[in-house]
């Protein structure tokens, strides 16, 4: 069971990492 | 509403009021990666100790990515690093209780919870978790979490300040400098004046005494593998079991509820956090407490206006921050004050009778005030029980968590949260009489707009949906011990909270099972990164652009107009938002109450 709170944990920050990446682009793509 | 309330309430705002400013200087200083302060002398060494074996380059700064990637990437290792410590505490030395790991779900609860600056506790902290487990799995994340908020708060400062930068600071710097030379100096003399007040210290194994009077208690019957027994219906065997003795918790509780506090974490020692004598003796000791949870939230707005150089604009901050707490402590104080009808038609004092759930040590006022500072702040230490409160009192809490924790707020978070409101005031204002949204002297574009919408709907989205998820399933409604609207409100006040990373409980809900510890746990992670990565962005975003003097047309951030824009925005968003899930609750409770005998 370990693995899957592990696993559930990982992903959870990836996303966070995945939205940093994605505010990045965006905040390029609406510089005025 | 008594004169010894009132007397209270003008004492704690007068205090309060008169430590911002040294607070804010102070703040100005240690948020400096070159700021000198008197404790440099003993401290600087350590310091520069930390940076070498770290590896930390003080001087070098980042970008708003590479600060949000610091956080993530720090937050997640000490998590893993709690969880760790958690399930192995079985194992670990500083356990004379001889408590065994605990379990996975609950392991992943608590990491998550202590990590976003939560403190959710599904567990009885003096049943559950060894010295080492205290100290070193939960009390660090005390000081990191708290230590991050600020942190993540002076990045966006700085992005305010500056003109046409490339970066924002450098977190580790201001992680260090912030436990280093604000929360650990400020802990020490705390902790040693809890002592002082009758909290206790020690690394001793728990205490027998004898009860006074013994009696008879109701327990679940166990077998001999430790599992409760059922009957044909499934429904739990109890059995009679005569009490005649009590187990008296020690252990390492003064240096926990110093940073508990100051860190606004608000994760008890015990399980019954504040309430317990051990915790919080005196009531000096109580309102001592009740200061040091504002105490760095109100000190980081006269940072905020010292920075940006509009001294004014930071105390316009403030004073839309007070004005939030006043009106929320008159409501919370008022409810409980007028107490239940149902108690005054038997014939009942309602000033003096509404104590169920609250400590006769604090009484009313003092109660109402802890559980509005607590929750205007994103602590979760409570000195009553939530769920105790008349429904329009226990309204207050949950309300004020649902409003963002801007309302001074939890260190660092409050203010970054405000700032966000703010951000979006100014364009609401623009919007209304036709000017360009800036502020302070920086043009408010859509991607800033953006960001600042996304920080607000993200974790509310999460949060009302998870509310949504846990009401109609058997796991969610499994957890309840009372039916009805309140019910309801116990289910939405622990997701609010938890989102809100306050980690107060309303009581009554036993969260301790796999979908709770999953679903609160996620909440909480929520409600922290998925806030503080859109408020990066928009440190970015505002430090790259041009400053432009302030001009006549420039919308002016300070004043009375600026502050009830604020006050207004902040509530209806938050009335808009949550309107309809809290009349399903304390709201339609409220009046059951008063037109039926119906109590739930």
């Amino acid at each position: 069971m370990d693995l899957v709170w592990l696993i559930i944990t990982l992903l959870f920050f990836v996303v966070c990492l995945v939205y940093v990446g994605f505010l990045a682009r965006e905040g390029k793509t609406w510089k005025t | 509403m008594n004169a010894s309330g009132w007397t209270q309430l003008i004492l704690f705002s007068v205090i309060l009021l008169a430590l911002t400013k040294p607070m804010g200087l102070y703040l100005v200083r240690v948020l400096d990666a070159e700021g000198r302060t008197f404790l440099d002398p003993a401290l600087k060494p350590v310091e520069r100790l930390i940076y070498r074996l770290a590896g930390i380059d003080p001087t070098r700064e980042q970008d708003w990515k590479g600060y949000a990637v610091s956080v993530l990437i720090f937050s997640l290792v000490t998590m893993l690093l709690t969880y760790l410590i958690l399930r192995l505490q079985g194992v670990l030395p500083l356990n004379p209780q001889g408590f065994s790991g605990v379990a996975g779900d609950l392991s992943f609860n608590t990491a998550a919870s202590f990590t976003t600056n939560t403190n959710w506790q599904n567990y009885p902290g003096e049943s559950t978790m060894s010295y080492l487990s205290q100290m070193v799995g939960l009390v660090s994340h005390n000081f990191f979490s708290a230590a991050a908020g600020i942190a993540v708060a002076a990045a966006l400062v700085r992005g305010l300040a500056r003109d046409k930068a490339a970066t924002l600071g450098n977190f580790w710097t201001d992680l260090t400098r912030t436990c280093l030379f604000l929360l650990l100096p400020i802990c020490l003399v705390f902790a040693v004046f809890l002592v002082s007040q009758g909290v206790i210290q020690n690394f001793r194994a728990y205490q027998s005494a004898r009860v006074i009077e013994p009696f008879t208690a109701q327990v679940a019957k166990k077998d001999a593998s430790g599992q409760e027994v059922k009957d044909a219906q499934g429904q739990t065997l109890m059995e009679e079991v005569k009490v005649e003795s009590q187990t008296i918790p020690q252990g390492p509780i003064a240096s926990q509820v110093a940073i508990k506090l100051l860190g606004t974490n608000g994760g008890g020692f015990t399980n019954a956090n504040d309430a317990h004598p051990f915790e919080n003796p005196t009531p000096l000791s109580n309102f001592i407490q009740l200061l040091s949870i504002f105490v760095i939230p109100s000190g980081l707005t006269y940072y905020l206006g010292r920075m940006v150089r509009n001294q004014k604009h930071g105390w316009s901050v403030w004073a839309a921050m007070f004005l939030l707490f006043l009106v929320g402590v008159l409501i919370c104080w008022g409810a409980e004050s007028y107490g239940n009808p149902r108690l005054a038609a038997l014939g009942l004092d309602p000033a003096t009778s509404a104590m169920e759930g609250k400590e006769v040590r604090f009484g009313i006022f003092n109660s109402t005030l802890c559980a509005t500072i607590t929750t205007d702040a994103s602590c979760g230490a409570v000195n009553a029980m939530h769920d105790s409160f008349t429904p329009l009192g226990g309204l207050v809490p949950m309300l004020n968590i649902q409003l963002g924790e801007v309302i001074f707020g939890g260190d660092g978070a409050g203010l970054f949260g405000m700032l966000v409101f703010v951000v979006l005031a100014i364009f609401l204002a623009g919007l209304m009489v036709g000017r360009t949204p800036e502020y302070l002297g920086k043009k408010i574009e859509s991607f800033d707009v953006q960001v600042s919408a996304l920080a607000i709907l993200l974790p509310i989205a999460a949060l009302l949906g998870f509310t949504a998820l846990a009401v109609p399933t058997a796991w969610g409604l499994k957890a309840l011990n009372n039916a009805g609207p309140h019910g309801f409100s116990e289910i939405l006040y622990a997701f609010t909270s938890c989102i809100g990373n306050n980690g107060s409980a309303f009581a009554g809900l036993s969260a301790n099972s796999p979908w709770y510890n999953l679903t609160l746990g996620l909440a909480a992670l929520i409600g922290r990164f998925l806030l503080i990565v859109p408020v990066l962005a928009l440190a970015g975003s505002l430090a790259a652009k041009k400053t432009i003097p302030v001009s006549a047309g420039s919308f002016p951030v300070s004043g009375v107009t600026f502050t009830l824009l604020l006050v207004g925005t902040v509530i209806i968003v938050g009335a808009l938002t949550f309107f309809p899930a809290i009349s399903l609750g304390p709201i339609v409770e409220h009046f059951i109450m008063i037109n039926s005998n119906k109590l739930f």
